[in-house]
């Protein structure tokens, strides 16, 4: 049975793939991706068994653990993720929840992020080159490791699919800002504790050893250190945490095989427009209003509205553990490309509905400046906000001129290549009202690929601004800022104004063929 | 005098498969024109050239005296559709909905929440105005994309499967709306599986099976002295008399 899933899957891939010659350069681009990462991980591996154990362990708990979160959080935050053997489309056969886990485990290990993960996590075995009585114990680890990784991917999947499934749309936007906080505290503390002073790491990655998520990866470090105490006592807690994250996948992924179908239908009277209420009224002013009523009611739009808190707290963290302040200060510009580069296939969002733009005879130029605007609502007062938090926290008002030309240079170029590029890409999403967190076959591929042209071509367009301003930053020069900040309002605006007219012009010539790809799609 | 929807050379080929081939079909102002056929004879894709959703490969679609896709602007603003197998921007509820769809027709905003108002009690939706689409019954989004169609008081309605999982009392209320349209000079297209519904409710039916039209023009002309489906049933054939395979039947 665990076989014939697997087919099912990788014929499901194929064909997926033999389709879009497109998605399988993007496939293709994404593998390719992780041979750097192997590379320079393994480099990692090798550089790291020269220093003592100590440093080792600390080492490999702290990556570990991210490794182990990162495989945690994604599914929570970014679109796309692999879900073809999706509990939901399978309910109909009597298939077991354990042969659909396993299967499930199976599909995470042969897909590329899965191998890799995987690859690295034995080879960092090789750290312990030391002690090589450790060795064995340290693969076991990376295996344990691995699983707990993947396992608990799928576990977040299905948990906050099942969450999500039976409410209402407001109670699914509340859910996901309940998980990005629940994501967001541990960076703060993160950032509080690196902020702390030296020694943070040190801290850091000893309380992650003594948590489910650490446990695993301090084990071999233990041994090598001659503290087989305390190596057992680590290999408990990991082996408890896998037993753990198995069982609530299983109780999870059993509810959700159980049951189909949506909530009850409440009835509610006319008179609640919203946005509609207020805009211009005209075919722009409806998109706009649309658009922007879609940012805060559609999950798959509302979870990109978690960069706004979570790059800089990031962002902040890396400049603490690094020490460049640079990183810190860069906050702005970083989530002002972003907002508006998650959305960079905008119109696959609405799939087939984008039928009633074609139907209505909206003009292309009139729906690319009503998503933009609606964009320019959140993005500018998020990219300000974002700028001076960092800025504040930094105390680097002298360079605010330079962060704000870049933030609004970037913003604005982004928006213009967006316009063009979610006239043209069209890529498998989540259905709307189906569990965000469900992709379409190779969707991340496809999405990772698009998104590497589309902030290449924003970065280049935009590095006037951003040259000008690093500049400033660099040379502590004011002037240079605020010739910075000329250069990133001026050219971005130039960006954006022609994007709109080739975006538009795009949507005006190839709507009708927009709508037979978003069909194709929707299957 | 012009059709109402004139189609001339329809023709579409996906791969190696030729959707609709040079499909022609002349549907007269004011008349309720029913297209009935088989699944997968092309109607859907027909009906998508003709209301610009979908780029015919040859031919021509002309509402009105306006050819389609050579001036789109003008013809969508009188034909009204409902398309089949499209999503709507079901986050919006019913009531944003319709006033999402008129004002991208570009009508002023106190025209449409006017309108909006009278379609919604029309459709009997005032209950469920302020709901989400997404959390509708199937029979309710047909009703409120139906609503959608209307709202910018089209001369031409190309309906696709209008009656589709609508109940029958919503069913038999959306046939006098399309009726009393047609009455006060609107022309109607349906498609339809129904031959029951369509011999009852058109006055025109063209039958179309493997992607061409077999036979076009009155209902009266089309069925003669058959019932419609039997007529149907004669033209496309398919018909198996048998009752399945032996294991079906023994429990």
């Amino acid at each position: 049975m665990v076989a014939v899933l697997l087919r099912l899957r990788f014929r499901v891939l194929a064909t997926t793939l033999a389709r879009s010659p497109l998605q399988l350069v993007a496939v293709i681009l994404g593998a390719i991706q992780a041979v750097p990462i192997l590379l320079a991980c393994g480099a990692g591996v090798i550089a790291l068994s020269g220093f003592p154990p100590d440093i080792v362990r600390t080492t490999m708990i702290t990556a570990g653990s991210l490794v182990v979160v990162g495989w945690l959080v994604i599914p929570i935050i970014v679109s796309g993720v692999e879900l073809t053997l999706d509990p939901h489309k399978l309910a109909y056969f009597p298939l077991r929840p354990r042969t659909l886990m396993l299967a499930q485990l199976l599909v995470g290990l042969t897909w590329v992020p899965g191998g890799v993960t995987l690859l690295l996590a034995l080879f960092s075995a090789f750290a312990y080159r030391g002690s090589p009585d450790v060795i064995p114990v340290a693969i076991t680890a990376g295996a344990v490791g691995t699983l707990l990784a993947v396992a608990g991917s799928r576990m977040a999947a299905t948990v906050t699919g099942n969450l999500l499934s039976d409410r209402g749309v407001h109670v699914r936007v509340a859910v996901i800002a309940a998980l990005a906080v629940v994501v967001l505290g541990p960076v703060v503390v993160a950032i509080a504790v690196g902020l702390g002073g030296q020694g943070g790491l040190d801290a850091a990655a000893q309380v992650m050893s003594w948590s489910p998520v650490g446990a695993v990866w301090a084990v071999p470090g233990d041994l090598a250190l001659g503290r087989p105490g305390e190596a057992l006592a680590s290999a408990g807690i990991a082996v408890a945490g896998v037993v753990a994250v198995l069982a609530v996948w299983r109780i999870a992924l059993g509810a959700s095989l159980g049951h189909r179908g949506t909530g009850a239908l409440r009835a509610s009277q006319a008179g609640r427009l919203g946005a509609f209420r207020i805009g211009p009224s005209s075919p722009a002013g409806a998109v706009a209003a649309r658009s922007l009523h879609y940012w805060f009611h559609d999950p798959r739009y509302a979870r990109q509205l978690v960069i706004v808190p979570m790059m800089p707290a990031l962002m902040l963290l890396w400049a603490a553990v690094t020490g460049v302040e640079g990183i810190g200060i860069a906050a702005g510009p970083a989530v002002a490309g972003l907002l508006p580069l998650a959305v960079f296939a905008g119109i696959s969002f609405d799939g087939t509905a984008f039928a009633a733009h074609l139907t209505a005879g909206v003009r292309g130029r009139d729906d690319r400046v009503g998503r933009l605007a609606a964009m320019l609502v959140i993005a500018v007062p998020a990219t300000l906000a974002v700028q001076l938090a960092v800025t504040a926290v930094l105390n680097r008002w002298e360079d605010l001129p330079a962060l704000v030309g870049m933030s609004i240079g970037v913003l604005l170029t982004a928006l213009g290549v967006v316009a063009v590029s979610s006239a043209l890409l069209v890529i498998p999403v989540p259905r709307p009202g189906r569990n965000p967190f469900s992709g379409a076959a190779g969707a991340g591929m496809t999405s990772i690929g698009g998104s590497y042209a589309v902030t290449g071509a924003t970065l280049v367009l935009a590095s006037p601004a951003l040259v000008l301003g690093i500049l400033s930053v660099v040379l502590r020069s004011a002037a240079v800022g605020w010739v910075a900040l000329g250069a990133g309002g001026v050219l971005g605006l130039a960006v954006l104004l022609i994007g709109i007219r080739i975006g538009g012009a795009l949507l005006d010539r190839r709507g009708p063929e927009l709508l037979t790809r978003l069909r194709a799609l929707r299957g | 005098m012009t059709a109402g929807l004139e189609l001339r050379g329809l023709t579409k080929r996906f791969g190696a498969k030729l959707a609709v081939d040079a499909l022609s079909l002349e549907v007269p102002v004011g008349s309720f024109y029913g297209i009935v056929g088989p699944n997968g004879a092309g109607k859907t894709t027909t009906l998508s050239m003709a209301t610009g959703l979908l780029r015919p490969d040859a031919g021509t679609a002309v509402v009105d005296g306006v050819d389609v896709w050579a001036r789109p602007l003008e013809a969508k603003r009188m034909i009204g559709t409902l398309a089949d197998g499209v999503d709507l921007f079901d986050r919006l509820t019913g009531e944003q909905l319709i006033l999402y769809t008129g004002m991208l027709f570009g009508m002023p905003r106190p025209v449409v929440i006017d309108r909006a108002g009278d379609l919604l009690a029309l459709f009997d939706l005032e209950g469920a105005a302020g709901t989400v689409v997404a959390d509708y019954s199937a029979g309710m989004t047909k009703k409120i994309a139906l609503a959608c169609a209307l709202i910018h008081s089209p001369r031409v309605l190309v309906l696709d499967e209008p009656f589709e999982s609508v109940d029958p009392v919503s069913a038999a209320n959306i046939r006098d709306i399309l009726a009393g349209f047609v009455r006060a000079g609107g022309t109607v297209v349906v498609s339809s599986h129904s031959m029951d519904l369509v011999q009852r409710m058109c006055d025109h039916v063209a039958i179309v099976a493997a992607a061409r039209v077999l036979v076009a023009g009155t209902v009266e002309e089309v069925r003669g002295e058959q019932t419609l489906e039997d007529r149907f049933l004669d033209l496309v054939g398919g018909r198996r008399h048998e009752e399945g395979p032996e294991w079906l039947r023994s429990f």
